[in-house]
């Protein structure tokens, strides 16, 4: 069985979905007018440097992959997507359409952006039991596991500073490489509690259908079973080892993606 | 078939003429150019040849240079890298040679009426002679400023780009070589060039050289003896003593006649033939031969199929000296002679006399020297000639030396010959003819577009004026404007500036270039407006032949070009930079490990807190022993031999759920040394396949917790001591490797008797020290790594005897077979089994399998072996399985009786770290070592060898994550070694760090220096031979690697050092900590010092990291300025150098920035954006 994958925030780049706009003009026409300004112009050209900001990166992310999900070939037994990508994983499955998804992620946009003194950094080449009990070492209470990507990749969050000083601490495990990764709020933590809150009575206001094909959530790393894990994902930590697990255990040999290779090589490092 | 080449292009830059009328200048008024080595090229190099002098092995110690006089360029220092496609880093690594022959021929190309646009894609040949002389070169010139640029230098310095680079920029498909005959290389050149065209290989050639002297130092010893000694070429003249330099470059450009007719070209000269020969075996390779110059003449005029006597003008090698002029003059008369008796009909001179000796470069220039006397139909005087050389005697012969200039009388066209002669006996020489051309050109009417271009603005401008006086010196009196505006069109108007006049004759050309100069572009109008927009906005350039008029190509100013300083300057601090001091300190290859006395614990009661879990064998005294000690509320976990993997998940979730602190794995407790290999098989099993899984469900709980792993007398603390439990001691080289790869779970291992008190237990299982303790009774004692500075060879002074057997496991290895070789090479006369997993092919398949490369280490070296007649058996088995090794060692036993010795060099390597490896791999490596050396005793248990070395590790003393399985076998191998020593058998272990050339770290790339220097094949040879002659049971074979930068890490084990390897450890610490702040330091200043403008934004605003970033990248570049959205790539960057700017940019601005970061970043606002974050996130962490 396949599974089609779609990443996060974080693979944004100038001129991503460039060829993609003129053939889906509807499309993005309704983009356009769920944000107010030119989504192609953000993606392709971003004069003003847009890209690095939450508010801008994550709309420009799901409209990319979703714009490249309708352009690869269909008839996948699953979707699963990570952190944002679950909004397209779920845009695939028939839960959400289109333009409901892009409001709720440009919302879900501005209130993560909200939050901010927070940090994140990528640490390869160990356990994440090992950067547990580092972060226990270290002593600190503002910085978590934020996601779990692989076997010797995961994420840490947090306030800033902590997350440094986290990083250092880490840093010395050996194999241990640790890189910093420039967002602004402390993503997937218990930190994220008020943007969570606030999200959820978002998310009340949205039509849910049921999936025509299974979706498997990065929260729970089980079928998505409903919105309200939408809310619950702001703070919890993505649970990529365990969603990939579970496609596995579930048929699935092959995973596909869009929007460049990041989930298929990460799936690649999960044993 | 019509086997004329026409010439028709021509480039000259020689000193005092940058063109072929400023060179007939020269060449006409007899004029010569030598002079003393220019001034501020002597300044540029004094300091570098005080440089080279002090630092040579015998160094001379001269305070004043002697240049030699010659005529040398002004400068060549310079050099337009716009023009060229390069960046202005890149033209400073490149040799002044390769950007002379580069722009020589760019002019060359030019004046043919070709631009690059023309010249793209089209079989185009480009041909340099070129010869790399002796003394410096630029390369080894700026190596010796900057070793680092070496690699990046390649490509500017090796002379087959001479040819390459410009085929490559313009994107030619012609042959493309460089031609090495020393001094007759460009005219070989031409010969091969003119061949080329005939044979069809391109369309159109280029030919050319150039040469500079880069350093013409005069030194006694340093002459080859065809120098002049003021510098004055005297050639023919009764004074002449030798050549002088000369320095300077030259092009012509040839093609097919009937095509050059055909394309309208200006035809300098017509080639009408040539030859090249070579001397032959003559006296000596250095002498001249008149007899084959006289072959060479018959052989070129035969191709050029003239009469000899037509020849009127004859441009000879004429290199003044006393042997080559009189050879010289000796063929010419003879060759003449063969065709006539008539008397000084044929003007004789050479260039040399103006303008010097340009070696590889002095066949073409003169070739070009020659086209300018027929083109100007004059015969030139010949340069420093005032007495006849006696011993010429040209009243007799063809010849004569012309002293003044005067008109060429021709009754047919006029023909002149080159010469050209190589040190070394290669010959060359051309047939060239006048071309006339009887058509003028049909006057054209209307107005054209006359386009120009520069690769720069200041180019651009220089190049107009540069009309303006061409015109105005008569220059295009005789042109007809529709071919001036043909011309620039094909040939001086594909560069990115341009400028475009409308004329409808050369006044008006003048006017309107006049004008531009003055007020810039105007817009054109009338008929021509759309295509001169189109021209300006820089389209594409028709090269099209007009379709009114047949083509013609007009001669035209050159190309200005707009050269800025391309030049390492060597720095005059280089005495204070030079450290001459040598460090030679001289450290050991040999170590050891000992074991030394240490103070027994403080007791202590109980820390608070402390919570201790004890895995237990049922079967042995450890419950009853542990008991001894208080240990407070510990619990007992008795485990027997069938637990699981998952059994240990339970004991890590007890361990996290009760808080425990310590672990006490107590399960290898057996009172004695097991005898049978099934009790080895079964303890392996229970005591140290427990301890990898209770690792490793620690590890992936993620608890901290302290591990004491508790053996009873397994390691041996006295040499000789056989009542030592060695199988239990591999547990000790795994415990060290779980602190490498999980720093929360610290390991301490008590290896102990029963007669240490429970007190001093308690006391061990609860302190702060790690590592390895021997407790026997009262007694303590732990590992202390020390050096071996020389080892007793007291054993046996031969330890092979004639006709002994030797065994030798992992034998067909690089290893393995590298001590096959030293043993059959010391003794030839025994008999060596190899045995080993993957054996060896059938002899009848050896032929076959060295021709196809497989296999061909083992067999030739097998084959080797026999030659030196030693007899060889190779048997296959697996030494990690019991069963195959007995076998193997049995039937060995039956064919060749006793085993006089053995080596144990079978090893598999570790692979992943405790987390991720399966407990298949982990037995696997483990076997080999520990279940093989224990069969091997075994089974020569009843007669002892007399010798047994095991190959042991690093690994079990300084292992590196990933190594638990390898270095638990090696542990036991040091420790048998240790036990079985004073025997009747001599067994020792060798602990070895990587070799260096051959075995399984080359296998796995891990054979550089690290903490160790990776040992050199014959020193690890040697230390096999050592140890056998001496009585150890142990040596640690590795040389610290005291100045590398990873030397720290010695202290980063359990291991104490001696007090001297502490000692210099300490002090290259802080020196490898002066060196990076100085190198960083260094590295700093030189980014400040670049002075780089920025540009590319609308309000002019940039960061300040935005400037230092720029700096960064304008120091590998070299441009005087940079656009803050340019592309790293697109500014001439390539992987090569991008880790060494990622690494200025980490350097500069404190933060870690590599290679990756850089090729995703790519332009300056985003490495400066980036290095931003970077920067606020170590600010967070300080």
């Amino acid at each position: 069985m396949r599974c089609l994958l779609f990443p996060g925030q974080g693979v944004q780049r100038k001129g991503m979905g460039a060829e993609l706009f003129a053939r889906f003009p509807d499309a993005t026409a309704l983009a356009d007018e769920v944000l107010g300004y030119s989504i192609e112009e953000l993606c392709v050209r971003d004069p003003q440097r847009r890209l690095r900001d939450t508010r801008y990166a994550q709309p420009a992310v799901f409209f990319v992959n979703a714009l490249m999900g309708l352009a690869v070939e269909t008839g996948h037994d699953f979707y699963a997507g990570h952190s944002l990508g679950e909004y397209n994983a779920l845009v695939a499955a028939g839960v959400l359409d289109l333009e409901a998804a892009l409001r709720l992620v440009r919302r879900r946009a501005e209130l993560m952006s909200e939050i901010t003194g927070g940090g994140m950094s990528a640490v390869q080449g160990v356990p994440v039991a090992f950067v547990r009990r580092a972060l226990i070492e270290t002593g600190l209470t503002g910085v978590f596991v934020a996601n779990l990507n692989a076997d010797t990749q995961t994420t840490i969050a947090g306030d800033r500073t902590e997350v440094a000083v986290a990083a250092k601490a880490i840093a010395a495990l050996p194999g241990a490489r640790v890189v910093p990764i420039n967002v602004s709020g402390p993503f997937h933590t218990p930190l994220m509690a008020p943007a969570e809150a606030r999200f959820r009575e978002v998310l009340a206001g949205f039509e849910f259908r049921p999936a025509r094909v299974p979706v498997v959530s990065g929260v729970t790393g089980e079928v998505f079973d409903g919105p309200d894990l939408l809310a619950r994902q702001l703070s919890s930590p993505v649970e990529w080892v365990r969603a990939v697990t579970t496609l596995r255990a579930a048929g699935v040999t092959a995973f596909d993606e869009v929007n460049g290779t990041t989930l298929g090589s990460l799936a690649g490092k999960i044993a | 078939m019509n086997t004329d080449i026409a010439i028709v292009g021509v480039s000259v830059d020689v000193p005092g003429a940058r063109d072929l009328d400023a060179f007939w200048r020269i060449i006409s008024t007899g004029s010569s150019s030598v002079r003393p080595f220019p001034q501020d090229r002597r300044q540029k190099l004094d300091q570098y040849i005080h440089y080279l002098r002090a630092t040579s092995i015998d160094p001379l110690n001269e305070p004043d240079i002697d240049y030699h006089n010659g005529s040398f360029l002004d400068e060549v220092d310079t050099f337009d890298y716009a023009a060229f496609g390069m960046n202005p880093r890149q033209a400073t690594l490149t040799d002044p040679h390769h950007r002379m022959v580069m722009r020589a021929m760019f002019l060359a190309f030019e004046d043919a009426g070709y631009s690059a646009d023309r010249l793209r894609g089209s079989r185009t040949g480009v041909f340099v002679g070129f010869a790399v002389n002796p003394g410096s070169t630029y390369l080894d010139y700026i190596c010796r400023i900057d070793p680092t640029v070496g690699q990046q230098a390649i490509t500017g310095n090796i002379p087959t780009m001479l040819a390459n680079r410009l085929s490559h920029l313009l994107d030619l498909r012609g042959p493309s070589l460089v031609v090495d005959t020393a001094c007759s290389a460009t005219l070989v050149a031409v010969h091969q060039a003119k061949n080329a065209l005939l044979v069809g290989d391109c369309d159109l050639a280029v030919v050319g050289g150039a040469r500079i002297v880069f350093a013409p130092v005069k030194h006694p010893h340093s002459n080859i003896g065809i120098e002049s000694s003021d510098g004055v070429t005297r050639t023919f003249d009764e004074a002449a003593d030798g050549t002088g330099f000369g320095e300077g470059s030259g092009a012509v450009v040839l093609k097919r006649m009937e095509q050059a007719l055909a394309d309208g070209d200006q035809i300098y000269a017509v080639l009408k033939g040539s030859a090249v020969n070579h001397d032959g075996n003559t006296e000596g390779i250095t002498n001249p031969d008149s007899d084959s110059q006289a072959e060479l003449l018959l052989a070129a005029w035969r191709n050029a199929d003239v009469d000899p006597r037509s020849i009127g003008y004859f441009e000879a090698h004429g290199t003044a000296t006393r042997v080559g002029d009189p050879i010289e003059h000796e063929g010419m008369k003879r060759a003449f002679a063969k065709h006539t008796d008539d008397r000084g009909f044929c003007a004789v001179g050479t260039v040399k006399a103006n303008v010097g000796h340009l070696f590889e470069g002095s066949g073409v220039i003169g070739l070009i020297k020659a086209i300018a006397v027929l083109r100007n139909g004059m015969i030139p005087p010949q340069a420093n000639f005032a007495t006849p050389n006696p011993k010429l005697d040209f009243s007799s012969g063809p010849l004569y030396v012309p002293t003044t200039l005067r008109p060429w009388e021709s009754d047919g066209p006029r023909r002149a010959g080159v010469s050209a002669f190589g040190l070394g006996g290669t010959n060359a020489h051309a047939v060239l003819e006048e071309h006339t051309s009887g058509e003028r050109p049909v006057p054209s009417e209307g107005e054209v577009l006359v386009t120009l271009s520069a690769a720069t603005p200041r180019s651009l401008t220089w190049l107009v004026e540069r009309y303006l006086r061409f015109i105005d010196g008569g220059g295009l009196a005789d042109a007809d404007i529709a071919d001036i505006a043909y011309t620039t069109r094909v040939s001086r108007s594909s560069h990115r500036h341009r400028v475009a006049v409308l004329a409808s004759d050369v006044d008006d050309l003048r006017r309107g270039l006049a004008e531009l100069l003055v007020n810039g572009q105007r817009p054109i109008t009338g008929p021509l407006a759309a295509r001169a927009k189109a021209y300006l906005a820089g389209g594409p350039v028709d090269s099209a032949p007009p379709e009114d008029r047949a083509p013609r190509i007009v001669r035209l100013p050159s190309y200005a070009f707009d050269e800025t300083l391309a030049w390492m300057e060597f720095p005059d601090t280089w005495r204070a930079q030079l450290s001459l001091a040598t460090n030679d300190e001289r450290h050991p290859v040999t170590h050891d490990v000992e074991f030394q006395p240490t103070p027994a614990l403080p007791r202590t009661g109980v820390p608070d807190g402390a919570s201790v879990l004890a895995l237990v064998d049922p079967d042995t005294d450890a419950e009853a022993f542990l008991a001894t000690a208080d240990l407070g509320a510990a619990r007992v976990l008795r485990l027997g031999e069938d637990f699981t993997a998952e059994s240990f998940d339970d004991v890590a979730r007890l361990v996290v759920d009760e808080d425990v602190t310590h672990v006490v794995h107590a399960l290898a407790f057996e009172p004695a040394p097991a005898t049978e290999v099934e009790e080895v098989e079964r303890r392996t099993a229970k005591n140290l396949t427990s301890l990898f899984h209770l690792s490793k469900a620690l590890m992936a709980a993620g608890v901290k917790v302290d591990l004491v792993v508790l053996t009873r007398t397994a390691v041996c603390a006295e040499e000789g001591d056989t009542t030592a439990v060695t199988e239990n001691a591999a547990l000790v080289g795994f415990g060290k490797v779980i602190g490498r790869e999980y720093p929360y779970i610290k390991v301490k291992h008590l290896d102990v008797d029963t007669a240490v008190p429970g007190p001093a237990l308690a006391a061990e299982v609860f302190s702060g020290e790690h590592g390895l303790f021997l407790l026997r009774g009262p007694d303590r004692s732990r590992e202390v790594f020390v050096e071996v500075p020389d080892v007793d060879t007291d054993g046996p002074e031969t330890y092979l005897k004639p006709g002994g057997t030797y065994l030798i496991t992992g034998g067909t290895g690089a290893l393995g077979l590298a001590v096959a070789r030293s043993f059959a090479e010391k003794r030839p006369d025994i008999t060596l089994v190899l045995l080993s997993r993957s054996g060896m092919p059938p002899r009848d398949e050896w032929d076959d399998l060295l021709a196809a490369g497989t296999a061909t280490k083992r067999i030739t070296t097998v084959r080797d072996l026999e030659a030196l007649g030693t007899k060889v058996f190779v048997r296959s088995a697996d030494a990690g399985d019991p069963k195959a090794l007995a076998a193997a060692v049995t039937g060995i036993q039956q064919d060749h009786g006793r085993i006089d010795g053995i080596v144990h060099a079978a090893g598999l390597p570790g692979g992943a770290t405790l987390m991720f490896r399966l407990r298949e791999d982990f037995d696997e490596v483990v076997r080999v070592k520990l279940h093989g050396a224990f069969v091997l005793d075994e089974l020569t248990r009843d007669d002892r060898p007399d010798f047994v070395v095991h190959f042991s590790s690093v690994a079990s003393v300084f292992p590196a994550p990933g190594q638990a399985d390898y270095a638990a076998g090696n542990y036991y191998l040091d420790n048998l070694a240790r036990s079985q020593a004073g025997g009747s058998c001599h067994v020792v272990a060798l602990d070895w760090v990587a070799w260096k050339e051959i075995g399984m770290a080359v296998d796995h790339g891990t054979n550089g220096d690290t903490m160790f220097k990776a040992l050199p094949t014959s020193v690890g040879l040697d230390v096999v031979d050592a140890a056998l002659r001496s009585r150890r049971s142990r040596l640690f074979a590795g040389e610290l690697n005291y100045r590398g930068e990873l030397i720290h890490l010695l202290r980063s084990y359990d291991v104490p050092l001696s007090a001297d390897i502490d000692a210099k450890v300490e002090r290259e610490m802080h020196a490898l900590e002066e060196r990076l702040l100085k190198a960083s330091e260094k590295i700093k200043a030189t980014v400040a010092a670049v002075q780089v403008e920025l540009k590319g934004r609308e309000n002019g605003e940039y960061t300040d990291v935005e400037q230092s970033v720029a700096q960064c990248l304008a120091l590998a570049f070299g441009y005087p300025a940079l656009d803050v959205e340019a592309d790293f790539f697109e500014l001439g960057g390539d992987s090569i150098m991008a880790a060494s700017v990622a690494s200025t940019i980490a350097v500069r601005h404190g933060v870690h920035y590599d290679v990756a970061d850089l090729l995703a970043d790519r332009t300056i606002s985003e490495i400066a954006y980036h290095v931003e974050e970077l920067a606020e996130f170590a600010e967070d962490v300080a």
